[in-house]
């Protein structure tokens, strides 16, 4: 009933939805870097939105469990071999107990999620699985995977039903390695920090990603943007994807372990859906900024949201089918009827459940504190 | 009462009532964090104070910037800033200075020309301001100290400052809550667990209130030490609070 690590993968860590509520305490929420990913390869092994999953950064791990279990890859260009049968990302992969598996890392993506049919059975602190290594709390014992470690399975029973027909849509992920790939984001909120030359500058350059990239933020390499008069401000806040020009004039885009405030001046922040495709670069890799509005990125928002409430609807409703489907052969064949779960249908709602529970949780924190 | 209101990404706006660091200007960011807070925004995740600016995080499926920058701009044009002063609350934190624990104290003596106890007395004699919080979880930003102590950082920044470092980096004066690498001239350190992720209150002040050092002897900061792992410890505040019903948006 539970998972083997055989081989961790240099920065493999558990990540679900992050911590929210505690930034005025300096507490960054951490959580996926691939947004999108993650709920896909949850979506994919009949899990919640926001369950935590196992992200590795280019190289994934190797693992083994001791019951039948539902894994499903997603992120860059990764597949899955299972004892020698190499399946690809976007689809559930049922995978027989003592099987070892191995995530193979294919030509694009940084960023892998490995969702575990039933979820991980280690605890929630400060309302979030997620491992924050800086503070040592989450995860598995606060700290990344090590080979020999041994995870217990939340929902052991998860893995009795093959779910390898559950498919998303791949996603069409990254461009090639030679090519500037653009992303869209928000001018602000300290434009006026720098010269027009500068602000010029910034959208009329590629920048490569520095090797110096990780959970906390990926350095850009590339022409100094000019500012008018140095690069400090009054410290203020940061959010997930923050772009701060820092003192060399370079950008660094601020990333889920990012520090909750800054000194920097910030030029622009990444739109939120855009963040999951700009996690996925690898050093090495150009990218190119365009302006975009508020307006624009929130709509492009809801329909993300509402492109992937449907594809979660598909599943649910394949589900249901199938069954009825084998409630129905059981009837012709005489056989006592199999036990069909019943159970709230997933998505957005219960993502935004999941969300609101914390939200309580750190209410009553919050009331505990004032008295 | 003067602010802008600016987009940071689509997820964020940020309130910017100054832009500088002054004790008041730092109220009105309290009072307006506390007094929406109360208010319960649709859509708003959570409030961040910083020096002059109040960050409002929030979920646009639930409540577009638009939307959300009228609301806003509502309800602060509704908020007293005068009625309701808040009480000043100060949590006490023991510190124990020099020796292991400060192994800096004699620089920033030297530094100033005074004497071990002047450069203590003078240091733990004020209330600070707790301007912030950001850096690191419970990483204080803090204001008040008294411009003779100030001592510029180490030029060599050490590799590991113990949890509870108590330090000086400048005109300014802060605590390390974690264990990590820094340039401060550490100066002694307290007892007390700042961030605990197991407590109800995973960090134990918040921007607004104050921070008052009270020096202690190694047998008191040993003692204290071994109450805090034991969970016996009863930390200590100052509280000059109205009282639930005095404060603005306070928990509504």
């Amino acid at each position: 009933m539970a998972m083997h690590v055989i081989f961790p993968g240099p920065r493999t860590t558990i990540q679900d939805h992050g911590r929210l509520g505690f930034q005025n305490s300096g507490f960054a929420p951490g959580g996926f870097m691939d947004r999108v990913a993650s709920h896909m390869a949850n979506a994919l092994v009949d899990n919640e939105d926001g369950e935590a999953v196992l992200e590795f950064c280019l190289i994934g791990p190797v693992l083994r469990f001791d019951e039948d279990v539902n894994l499903a890859v997603c992120g860059g260009d990764f597949s899955m071999d299972v004892d020698g049968t190499v399946w690809p990302a976007a689809r559930a992969v049922h995978v027989p107990a003592g099987a070892t598996v191995r995530i193979r890392t294919g030509t694009m993506g940084t960023y892998g999620s490995v969702a575990i049919g039933g979820g991980l059975d280690i605890p929630e602190i400060m309302g979030s699985r997620s491992t924050n290594l800086r503070c040592g709390i989450g995860g598995f014992r606060g700290r990344a995977l090590m080979a020999g470690d041994v995870i217990p399975l939340r929902d052991p029973k998860n893995g009795a039903e093959d779910l390898s027909w559950r498919r998303v849509p791949a996603r069409r992920i990254v461009a090639p390695a030679d090519r500037a790939i653009t992303i869209r984001v928000i001018p602000g909120p300290q434009e006026d920090m720098f010269t027009p030359e500068g602000v010029r500058t910034f959208y009329g350059s590629s920048y490569v990603i520095s090797s110096h990239s990780d959970r906390m933020g990926f350095r850009l390499n590339g022409p100094r943007v000019e500012s008018v008069r140095g690069y400090d401000i009054l410290s203020d806040g940061i959010v997930n994807g923050s772009i701060q020009i820092s003192g060399t004039g370079e950008p660094i885009v601020m990333m889920a372990d990012r520090q909750t405030t800054g000194g920097y001046a910030k030029i622009a922040s990444v739109i939120n859906v855009d963040i999951p495709l700009f996690a996925q670069l690898r050093p090495g890799q150009k990218v190119q900024f365009e302006q975009c509005t508020v307006g624009e990125a929130q709509a492009l928002m809801r329909l993300a949201a509402e492109e992937w409430q449907k594809h979660r609807l598909l599943l649910e409703e394949e589900a249901a089918r199938r069954a009825q489907d084998s409630l129905r052969k059981a009837e012709n064949s005489g056989a006592p009827a199999p036990a069909v779960p019943v159970r709230a249908p997933r998505g957005i709602v219960t993502r935004r459940s999941g969300w609101a529970r914390q939200q309580r949780c750190y209410l009553k924190q919050r009331r505990n504190r004032c008295r | 009462m003067e602010y802008k209101i600016l987009p940071v990404g689509d997820s964020a706006l940020t309130v910017v009532f100054g832009n500088k660091i002054d004790p008041e200007t730092s109220r009105i960011v309290r009072i307006a964090r506390q007094y929406l807070t109360g208010k319960q925004l649709p859509g708003v995740t959570e409030y961040v104070q910083t020096y002059a600016t109040l960050m409002v995080h929030y979920r646009p499926l639930e409540a577009g910037y638009e939307e959300l920058v009228a609301r806003i701009d509502a309800e602060l044009s509704q908020m007293d800033t005068e009625g309701g002063r808040m009480g000043r609350n100060t949590i006490l934190i023991p510190v124990c200075y020099g020796g292991e624990y400060g192994p800096d104290l004699p620089t920033v003596c030297d530094h100033a020309g005074l004497s071990r106890e002047e450069v203590i007395r003078r240091h733990s004699g004020t209330d600070y301001l707790i301007y912030m919080l950001g850096f690191m979880p419970g990483f204080v930003y803090l204001g008040g100290m008294d411009p003779s102590i100030a001592t510029p950082r180490l030029k060599d920044p050490r590799e590991r400052l113990e949890k509870g470092s108590v330090g000086i980096a400048a005109d300014q004066t802060g605590i390390y809550p974690l264990v990590s690498p820094g340039g401060w001239q550490i100066i002694g350190r307290t007892p007390l667990e700042l961030y605990d992720p197991e407590r109800d209150t995973p960090i134990l002040y918040e921007a607004g209130e104050y921070i008052r050092f009270v020096p202690v002897t190694e047998e008191e900061f040993l003692r204290i030490r071994r109450e805090v792992e034991a969970g016996t410890y009863v930390y200590q505040w100052l509280r000059d609070d109205p009282g639930e019903g005095g404060q603005p948006g306070r928990e509504g």
